[in-house]
């Protein structure tokens, strides 16, 4: 084979491992699009090209640069046909910016999975899998630094948990994982095989021919394989065992889940879920009040429904709507309905970070940083400075609690032009049959107001169920599927299916996300956790303003407000249903403060309050067990950590015991432990020339980016190495190939005791690993390679022939 | 074992003679051949092992000279047959001439009787001529009219031989080819030497100024000498993989023979001593199993068709033979 085509067909092994663990990773990104699939074959197609053009160029010798250079071209005409659908010219490439603006601009607007409208994130997310791919067949193939490409790994691996909260299933880290080691064992293997066997049968002409990855070749040592293995093991198996480790990949035993303590409020649907589906529930917020238990605190108001998902919409925001300035009175609510108002005060945990400020939906004042604005159209407030958020802040609010009846609401006019169109806007492509069935549900029902309440009651009814497990998103599919097919959902499906209903019937409707009820700490001291998050319609009555319903099934609210239930006045507890979630879904702390009928729209307040605390009473068993478990987890994790080295230097003082064979082992040992590959299978003498070549190499060669540790450009291999290696090598074989007599005698006269020899083999590996980088050497002294490697064991060359003669007998 | 034994104090003190006097013949040699000083070393070796060499090669690459400076260096007789296609078996071995003085038959004889005996391009000699050289060379003794006549010690006979695709020649058989201990090739000499050898040798004969500088006495003891290096069993087991590899091999139609193993062994203990090792080390025996195997063995037309020659074709083997010793 020529050098040429054996290198193309190393950096071949290397670019398709490379791309093969890139596109694996890159699966992980699936979660951010609705349509993930369009996404498989542009990403195969770039993968091809760029392992291509990488495998041609570097079979011809091309300077790594320029290969990288037409690379990154190469990607970027795949990217513009891609998006653009035509030829690199000016107009494409200005196609492409305005394309990636969009998509910037979607990323913004919309949570993921982010639909594929208006090209959705698609420019995005093709320019970083290109920029991914290029990076490793890089990394990994043109300049062979395999290891190094877990870095870019791991940023695309990061991409949808800090978007998302998950990284994907935990199969897919695994695969990708395993699909890196390969790799990485790949470049190993070939490295080592770089030795090749030297000219030690030279003696004629043409006699010697480099082998790469000839059949001599140790290939990469199973102990590195199997360590890599278990790693990957421990990353998915430790973390649901040690509460203190949990890295997020398997919270609460349930992969998928969102990561950290921290409750970020960026986009509210999208955060909602993570809250609700987190393992751990959270104290959030801390709201000190003169009044009742509150509840119900809103963090925004989704107003804008493109057919796929609900979101935040519009903001208008003068500079005189700050949260220093007085609010508005209350929209379309006639001064006929009777108010209460009390002061709250919010304190939100270091663990709550919003930009958005959770206030009651009806307030009357508000007393925050002058940095959060409102919209007087939504009332909800938004941080208009950077950095501000809600993390460790107080502030204050004055809640006005209206006293709606049925009878308020019934005689609603219909809104006319009080509230935007917008509210009342519903896509075209939503499908038929939900407009269809919101028309056979408010059959019958004359009334805005009724029609609501028909809409409420339908959600309510039996045939829907609660399940925080079931099928995210509120469009498309997803509102058809529930609304049609499984009729399973939470918070998210029952408030967007009413609020799109609720338009269809025309009243205006959007969609509330904030805290459902808080858990009593002491009096008046409240307490809302990362389980209380919730959402919920509110819908336009002209006298009434915005009225809250809740479609969501008793199980997780209690009751419906008293105003929402004409046919039930009063207010009929509704003792809740055991669910599915237990801290989240009972309805909180025991009902001290309020009495029955005391606030006729908090329906929760009167409902069982045992619940919560028989939910803490199962727990008692669990938590020393999982401490205990922690605690031997990382024992087992320190132990592990330290058994390398203590196994080194077991081995280090057997070595020191044996003789030459043992200064040979330890001479190996300790090149093996600093990344000095030890060409397997030579003699000593061989060995040590192939030793000294390798060396040499490395030193001439000190600007190399793929230069092994210790080069320094203009060294020499020292003379005193060179004599140490010549005493050792002389001392092995004499040990191994003189008779008996002749290498006791040869070693007492040469001083060569044992000692001496250890002493000399350390004194090598030290001149060799001289300059070597800190990391390499705490590794090599903490995390000794050479461990993870078979010993040496004594064979003779008959032995396995007789052997494979038997073999071959039989 | 704390003391020296006697015998290897003078083991010692012996290769070092013989590690001085093989340096000083290769050094004469060396004056008149310029840059070849791996195969002056591989013609040492067979002759304080007791082979015979076969220098194969293109003609004017040196092939004679070599042979020349050795047997000049040397303080031995020397005798010099050039063969050619009428070359009789006779003119090599001797024959019986009836004395009309004396009116008895007495033996003349022929071109083998010398310590070294140059067979100049042995191919172009007829087969029969060939076969009379060669059980020469094997038993050691001529035998003529029921007569056996000893051949001097030590012997030695360097063949030259140009390759056999050269007009007007007759290849050697495989079998007879296995009768020689080591085949070498000159090769064409790297530039400089070529230049120097303008400079020096223009214009007079180089060997006219060679002395010899040991004799035929000397060479007796060192091969005596080489006889008792040791060889440790691994490494015997070692030499016997390589050779039983080469019968096992896909890629060869013929492996080497147990003759080629116990040359191969004998070379290696020479080998040894050369360096000054009263010891054989696997890397002697790897190092010769080109020189010494390759003429023997016969790549298969396939293999020979993807232009891997024999010693090509050793070498892989070599290579997967393990080592002996401690693996890794």
């Amino acid at each position: 084979m020529s050098p040429g085509l054996a290198r193309a067909g190393r950096s071949l092994v290397l670019g398709a491992l490379g791309a093969a663990t890139t596109v694996l990773a890159l699966q992980t990104w699936r979660g951010l699009t609705d349509r993930p699939a369009d996404l498989v074959g542009p990403v195969l197609v770039l993968a091809l090209a760029l392992l291509t053009t990488g495998t041609a160029l570097r079979a011809l010798g091309t300077p790594r640069v320029l290969v990288a250079l037409a690379q990154a071209g190469v990607a970027a005409v795949v990217v513009v046909a891609q998006v653009a659908g035509g030829p690199p010219v000016p107009a494409s490439f200005t196609v492409l910016a305005d394309e990636l603006a969009r998509a910037v601009e979607n990323a913004r607007i919309y949570p993921a999975p982010v639909p594929v409208v208006d090209g959705g994130l698609t420019a995005l997310l093709l320019v970083g899998a290109a920029l991914a791919l290029w990076l490793a067949d890089t990394v990994a193939a043109t300049f062979r630094g395999a290891p190094v490409l877990g870095l870019p790994l791991l940023a695309v691996i990061s991409l949808p948990v800090t978007v998302t909260g998950s990284a994907g299933p935990w199969w897919l880290f695994a695969a990708t994982a395993g699909s890196y080691l390969a790799l990485v064992a790949a470049q190993a293997a070939q490295d080592v095989g770089d030795w090749g066997r030297p000219a030690s049968t030279s003696a004629g002409p043409g006699a010697a021919t480099p082998r790469p990855g000839g059949p001599g070749v140790p290939g990469v040592p199973v102990g590195a394989l199997a360590a890599g293995a278990v790693a990957t093991t421990l990353a998915l198996v430790v973390p649901p065992l040690v509460p203190t480790l949990d890295l997020g990949l398997v919270p609460d035993g349930r992969f998928g889940g969102p990561a950290g303590d921290e409750i970020t409020v960026a986009n509210p649907v999208t955060d909602l879920r993570a809250g609700l589906q987190r393992g751990d529930d959270v104290p959030l917020l801390t709201v000190r009040t003169d009044g009742p238990r509150p509840s119900y605190l809103r963090i925004s108001a989704l107003t804008r429904f493109n057919g796929e998902q609900w979101s935040a919409g519009d903001r208008d925001l003068p500079d005189d709507q700050t949260a220093q300035d007085p609010v508005p009175d209350l929209q379309g609510v006639s001064t006929a309905i009777p108010r209460e108002e009390h002061e709250l005060r919010v304190s939100a945990t270091d663990d709550f970070v919003s930009t958005w400020l959770p206030v009651p939906a009806a307030i009357s004042a508000v007393d925050a940083d002058a940095g959060w604005k409102y919209d007087d159209a939504t009332m909800d407030f938004i941080a208009a400075e950077d950095e501000l958020t809600t993390r460790g802040d107080t502030w204050g609010a004055t809640a006005v609690e209206l006293q709606v009846a049925a009878g308020d609401l019934a005689g609603a006019a219909a809104p006319g032009g009080d509230v935007d169109e917008l509210f009342l806007d519903v896509p075209a492509d939503v499908s038929p049959r939900v407009g269809d069935l919101a028309a056979e549900v408010t059959a019958g029902a004359g009334t805005p107001y009724e029609r609501a309440v028909a809409l409420q009651e339908f959600l309510r009814s039996d045939e829907f169920t609660y399940d925080l497990d079931a099928r995210s998103g509120t469009g498309g599919d997803a509102l058809d599927e529930f609304l049609f097919d499984t009729r399973v959902g939470y918070c998210e499906q029952f408030s967007a299916a009413m609020a799109l209903m609720a338009r269809q019937v025309g009243v205006p409707a959007r969609v509330a996300v904030g805290f459902l009820h808080p858990d009593r700490v002491d009096d008046g001291v409240w307490e809302y956790s990362a389980h209380d998050l919730h959402a919920w319609p509110e819908l336009y009555f002209r006298g009434a303003g915005w009225v809250r319903f809740e479609p969501t099934p008793a199980a997780r609210t209690g009751a419906a407000p008293a105003y929402s239930e004409p046919d039930t006045p009063g207010s009929t507890p509704d003792v809740p249903r055991p669910t599915r979630e237990p801290s989240a879904s009972a309805p909180g702390a025991p009902a001290t403060s309020t009495g029955p009928g005391a606030s006729p729209d908090l329906p929760e307040a009167e409902t069982a309050p045992d619940a919560a605390d028989g939910d803490e009473a199962t727990e008692p068993g669990g938590l020393p067990w999982r401490v205990v478990a922690g605690g031997a987890g990382a024992l087992l994790l320190v132990a592990l950590a330290l058994l390398p080295r203590a196994l080194r230097r077991r081995r280090a003082d057997r070595y020191a015991r044996d003789g030459a064979e043992g200064a040979w082992a330890e001479l190996r040992a300790g090149l093996l432990d600093h990344g000095v590959p030890w060409p397997a299978g030579l003699t000593p003498a061989a060995t040590t020339r192939a030793l000294v070549a390798d060396w040499e190499r490395d030193l001439e060669a000190g600007d190399r980016p793929d230069a092994r540790p210790g080069a320094r450009p203009g060294a020499i291999v020292p003379d005193d190495a060179l004599r140490d290696l010549e005493r050792l090598v002389t001392a092995v074989e004499r040990e191994r190939y003189a008779p008996a007599s002749a290498s006791a005698s040869a070693a007492s006269a040469a001083s060569g005791t044992a000692d001496g020899l250890a002493a000399a083999a350390r004194r090598v590996v030290a001149a060799r690993c001289a300059g070597t980088g800190r990391v390499r050497r705490a590794l090599a002294t903490w995390w000794p390679a050479s461990v993870l490697r078979r010993e040496p064991v004594t064979r003779t060359a008959g032995a396995e022939d007789d052997e494979r003669a038997r073999a071959a007998a039989r | 074992m704390t003391s020296t034994p006697d015998h290897q104090r003078g083991d010692a003190a012996d290769l070092q003679t013989l590690a001085r006097v093989t340096a000083r013949v290769r050094h004469n040699v060396e004056k008149v051949v310029e840059g070849k000083s791996e195969v002056i070393t591989s013609a040492l070796v067979v002759l304080l092992a007791e082979g015979h060499l076969l220098l194969e090669d293109v003609p004017g690459v040196g092939k004679t000279m070599l042979s020349k400076a050795l047997a000049r260096s040397i303080d031995c007789t020397v005798r010099r047959i050039q063969f050619t296609p009428d070359l009789l078996p006779s003119d090599v071995t001797g024959v019986s001439v009836f004395n009309q003085d004396t009116r008895e038959f007495e033996f003349r004889p022929g071109g083998v009787f010398a310590n070294l005996v140059v067979g100049d391009e042995i191919n172009r000699a007829s087969p029969k001529t060939q076969s009379a050289l060669l059980e020469c060379m094997e038993e050691r003794q001529v035998t003529v009219d029921g007569t056996s006549y000893q051949l001097e010690s030590p012997f030695m006979v360097i063949a030259t031989q140009n390759p056999v695709e050269m007009e007007g020649t007759y290849s050697l058989p495989e079998a007879q080819r296995d009768r020689f201990m080591a085949r070498v090739s000159m090769g064409y000499p790297v530039e400089a030497a070529e230049l120097a050898m303008l400079q020096h040798h223009a214009g007079r004969d180089p060997l006219a100024d060679l002395e010899p500088v040991t004799d035929a006495a000397e060479i007796r003891k060192l091969v005596s000498m080489v006889a008792r290096v040791y060889v440790a069993e691994s490494v015997q087991r070692y030499a016997v993989a390589i050779t039983t590899a080469t019968r096992r091999s896909p890629d060869l139609e013929l492996g080497a023979s147990p003759r080629a193993t116990l040359h191969l062994v004998r070379a290696a203990k020479a080998l040894a001593a050369v360096n000054g090792r009263d010891f054989v080390l696997p890397d002697d025996v790897a190092s010769l199993t080109g020189p010494v195997l390759a003429h023997r063995v016969l790549a298969r037309p396939d293999a020979a068709g993807a232009r891997r020659s024999s010693a090509d074709v050793l070498a892989r083997l070599v290579a997967g033979v393990p080592v002996p010793g401690r693996a890794g």
